[in-house]
């Protein structure tokens, strides 16, 4: 009874206004007994087993787990959530998250920058050209994809320049023919179709590798082409016929994908050896888009960016 | 480069433009042997620009002069001069320029 009573007092203040008028027979009925309220339990058993009337125990007094103290109520449901297992995994599954997510976030920085090295999404170098080789074939873009291409611009009387790169080119072909055969198809772009006949680049070309496969046209559809794969360069006006001249042009190598996208620039700074380094690994760790997209579109890519 | 720009004003004076094909590599070897010894004696004449001080040159390597002009082709002939000239005066520079104390950089050229 007085366990009631004090229950009710720690009640919140609101409710005491209503538990007053209640617990106040109470109280002069604990008062006006000579019993120590504590044998009122006990007493009260045995006397509704024997007596006339049985007495009902009040729901608060039964308690929930038979035979268990409250304070063994309270060390069993301790038990249960702080078992050492229960402890075991949850730190092991916030570990194994943990790793998880480091990990899949780890993945997705490098597939990020993967594809930044790929020109940022659409790349800006290259585009749609039809030229002709110098067998007499049609070559245009659509002839890029399947094979890894290198692309060199330059004029075959070029000085000094040109012929060096292209004996670089000719190292480069060979080296990467043994590593990957088959794999890389080296083109040169005149930036002189006046001068540049298909006749003119197979002899010049065919004097540094065989396998370089030289384009020309129109002028203006090699200034498309130039333009398209932002190479500068530039005739001088006013050329008499017969006059020599010298076309000034952008140097570098480009490596273009067998998807026929833009893959990497290659300088004039880099040396053979080099620029075969570079190749290899670029031939290595290229993807076809439909794989690159598949795995940046992953449903984890989304969730760190 | 801009090293080419200028040729158009000098490319109709060399002799016999276009009859020696320089698109070969022997006849490239030839024209680029006779510079070399051409420029080997202007290097021992103390003379750089062999356009600016062409008159000097021609006095003292009549000889090497004649053969480099007739083994190569007339905007070839230029370009090799300015570029020598354009060498020579970058050498200057930067040899200035370590005198002043400037630390070399490597160019890492990218277009990442």
């Amino acid at each position: 009874m007085l366990r009631t009573l004090t229950r009710l007092r720690l009640q919140p203040l609101q409710s005491a206004a209503i538990a007053r008028p209640l617990t106040q027979p109470l109280l002069q009925k604990r008062w006006n007994s000579t019993q120590p309220p504590k044998d009122n339990e006990q007493q009260a058993a045995p006397a509704s087993s024997e007596g006339d009337k049985p007495k009902r125990k009040p729901l608060s007094r039964i308690s929930v787990s038979k035979g268990a103290s409250p304070g063994e109520m309270h060390r069993r449901q301790y038990k249960g959530i702080f078992d050492f297992k229960v402890f075991a995994l949850f730190v092991a599954s916030g570990v194994g998250i943990y790793w998880f997510f480091q990990s899949e976030k780890a993945k997705v920085t490098q597939r990020r920058e993967a594809e930044a090295n790929r020109g940022y999404g659409k790349p800006l170098v290259g585009g749609p050209f039809v030229l002709q080789d110098h067998k007499g074939g049609i070559f245009s873009s659509e002839d890029l994809k399947g094979k890894f291409s290198l692309l060199y611009f330059g004029f075959s009387m070029c000085p000094d320049i040109c012929p060096d790169e292209l004996d670089k080119m000719a190292i480069m072909i060979d080296e990467v023919n043994k590593s990957n055969p088959g794999q890389l198809q080296p083109l040169f772009i005149t930036c002189d179709p006046a001068r540049d006949s298909p006749e003119v680049l197979e002899e010049y070309l065919s004097e540094f590798h065989p396998q370089i496969l030289g384009l020309t046209g129109t002028y203006d559809e090699i200034k498309q082409t130039c333009k398209a794969y932002r190479v500068y360069f530039s005739t001088p006006p006013n050329v008499k016929p017969g006059q020599d001249y010298l076309v000034d042009h952008s140097i570098f190598f480009y490596l273009m994908d067998p998807e026929g996208q833009f893959l990497d620039v290659l300088g004039r700074n880099l040396t053979a050896e080099e620029a075969v380094a570079k190749i290899r690994e670029d031939i290595k760790t290229w993807e076809p888009k439909a794989v690159r997209d598949r795995k940046s579109k992953g449903w984890f890519g989304s969730f760190f960016y | 480069m801009g090293l080419f720009t200028k040729t158009e004003e000098t490319a109709s004076v060399g002799p016999a433009g276009g009859d020696k094909d320089l698109t070969k590599k022997k006849t490239r070897q030839i024209c680029w042997d006779s510079r070399d010894k051409f420029f080997a004696c202007l290097d021992k004449h103390n003379i750089v620009d062999a356009i600016k001080d062409s008159e000097l040159a021609t006095a003292k390597c009549p000889k090497e002069e004649k053969q480099y002009e007739a083994d190569c082709i007339a905007s070839w002939i230029d370009y090799f001069k300015q570029k020598r000239t354009m060498e020579y005066n970058k050498e200057q520079m930067l040899k200035k320029f370590e005198e002043q104390g400037a630390v070399k950089v490597e160019p890492n050229v990218s277009f990442k």
